[in-house]
């Protein structure tokens, strides 16, 4: 009777101890993808368009929505700005689900490993406006603010697509972009024969910013080199590879290279010992032939080196004629 | 004489330092000349009316379409965070962490937005921070003092801070996606007199692709 207790307490202590054991707790994860990246569409007014989708969850299981965003451009580094496009104004673009019972912005659960395919239809109403419109569409969390016993913040995820949509008629682009900027970054100029060359020392870090602007009616996709030629001393030439970029209607954007060191930046080179030079940014603007050509010139010149050549130099002969004197004294 | 002989020094020197490398002449306009004139029926490329009419006739209404069929991945290691009892004060920090792939190794953009604002159900609001001085939604930066109490989040590690907008709001996000990975600090500071209670803010995150 008195083992059976002592059998029984063990028990307990044993369930309560499990009870004490600190649990790793696994917070729920956002993992979800979606394919197609981007659907580039050309329609009528008064016509519809369907595009497939597919959104799958590689994460936690997860109730979610589709929700449909009118995206633009805010600023010269192309970051999105997006608003909630709703369906509810019969003038503007209608976005629904094709062959679907289901609505847009109506919750459904994805269990992990689940992908499902949609079709985003667009109805063009007959008396848009020709031009570009951009949306994003996106599969994301249902917003979840459940009564909780700690101080919480929920995040909210989701991952889109872009549409890029042009209404046309007949099918015609209206494509127009410039070069807005064009240079090199330096504290220091000089002006000579009515130009301005930007100076730099030698071996320093030279900065060029490339920026194109979008005037036209329509997204269009720009691409060119930059090349860095020796216009007096020095030898060879130096070609740098902008990143093709697409630049969305009414927008600007610095252009990137595969020598960008972030996104304000078209590249940055090292500057040679000596020389005078040319860079020439040679930007191809849509399908049109429409090519901007802009140059800007600098000088580099040892500054540095001479000061510490001048430097020793007198730092020799003031030292020579410090011993001179007080041999001869 | 001797001082001759110190100029002559630094005139040799000088001249070396502008012939030490040979001269190049221009030579670099050559490629101007391959550039065609444009003119207008260049600038508007068109489908013929009569292939226009074909395509009608046989159902399409896309004039023309061009899919990316890359897949874009977007992942958060947490759905929620959550923070011990706020009102002991002090300061209190949570690191989210955030990767996006895609397939054709496109830039990409993340874009956060306060969904509702980090309150309690007696009413109570935790304000958004405005730093040691004055950050702002697009500007971030130090939030250090003691005396500065509020949320807002990080994306350089903690060296500078900013509040959650109730707008749209892009990351500063790398260039390549070899660093996909994005790491926000979220940060809290409370006074030591901070009412108690359990206070809910929600903030989306969407990642978009660039093209």
């Amino acid at each position: 009777m008195v083992r059976f207790k002592y059998m029984r307490y063990t028990f307990f202590m044993v369930v309560l101890g499990l009870l004490f054991i600190p649990r790793v707790v696994h917070a729920s994860q956002f993992s979800f993808s979606q394919s197609p990246q981007s659907h580039e569409v050309m329609a009528q007014p008064g016509k519809t368009v369907i595009l497939p989708y597919t959104l799958t969850n590689v994460g936690d299981p997860s109730v979610m929505e589709l929700q449909i965003y009118a995206l633009s451009v805010k600023d010269s580094q192309g970051s999105y700005e997006i608003i909630p496009h709703y369906s509810d104004n019969l003038e503007k673009i209608q976005f629904y689900l094709s062959n679907s019972q289901h609505t847009l912005q109506e919750p459904f659960f994805m269990n992990t490993s689940e992908a499902i395919t949609y079709e985003i239809a667009i109805h063009i109403p007959e008396n848009v406006r020709e031009g570009d419109y951009y949306f994003a569409v996106v599969g994301q969390t249902e917003q979840n603010e459940g009564f909780v016993d700690t101080s919480t913040v929920f995040l909210q995820g989701g991952v889109g697509s872009i549409i890029y949509l042009s209404v046309s008629s007949d099918g015609s682009l209206n494509q127009a972009g410039n070069i807005t900027q064009f240079g090199v970054q330096s504290n220091h100029s000089i002006i000579w024969k009515n130009t301005e060359y930007r100076v730099f020392d030698s071996f320093a870090d030279i900065p060029i910013v490339l920026s194109v602007v979008n005037s036209g009616m329509n997204y269009f996709q720009a691409i060119g080199t930059i090349s860095v030629r020796p216009t007096l001393f020095e030898s060879g030439s130096l070609v740098i590879d902008l990143v093709p970029t697409h630049l969305l209607s009414d927008s600007s954007k610095i252009i990137l290279s595969t020598k960008s060191l972030n996104k304000s930046n078209t590249a940055t080179i090292r500057a040679p010992l000596i020389g005078v030079f040319t860079a020439q940014a040679v930007v191809a603007m849509g399908t049109s032939a429409n090519t901007q050509i802009s140059n800007v010139s600098y000088v580099v010149f040892p500054f540095t080196y001479i000061l510490y050549v001048v430097g020793t130099v007198l730092f020799t002969a003031t030292g020579m004629v410090f011993v001179k004197r007080m041999r001869s004294g | 004489m001797k001082r001759y002989y110190i100029l002559h020094t630094i005139y040799f020197i000088f001249i070396c330092l502008v012939f030490i490398n040979p001269i190049h002449a221009q030579e670099f306009f050559l490629e101007l000349q391959q550039i065609e004139p444009t003119d207008e029926a260049q600038r508007r490329p068109k489908i013929s009316p009569d292939h226009l009419a074909e395509l009608e006739n046989q159902g399409y209404s896309i004039l023309s379409s061009n899919t990316k069929p890359a897949e874009f991945y977007f992942h958060i290691d947490r759905t929620d965070v959550s923070f011990t009892d706020l009102s002991e004060g002090g300061s209190f920090v949570e690191s989210i962490e955030m990767q996006v792939k895609s397939e054709g190794g496109a830039q990409y953009q993340i874009l956060n937005k306060l969904i509702s604002s980090f309150h309690s159900l007696a009413g109570q609001t935790i304000e958004p921070t405005s730093c040691d001085d004055g950050c702002s939604v697009r500007v971030a930066k130090p939030w250090k003092s003691e005396d500065s109490y509020g949320w807002g989040y990080s994306i350089d590690d903690g060296n500078t801070y900013r509040p959650f907008s109730r707008e749209s709001v892009g990351l500063i996000t790398p260039l390549s996606l070899s660093k996909s990975a994005l790491e926000m600090k979220l940060k809290v500071r409370t006074p030591k007199n901070q009412s108690e209670g359990n206070f809910q803010g929600v903030v989306q995150l969407i990642a978009l692709p660039e093209m």
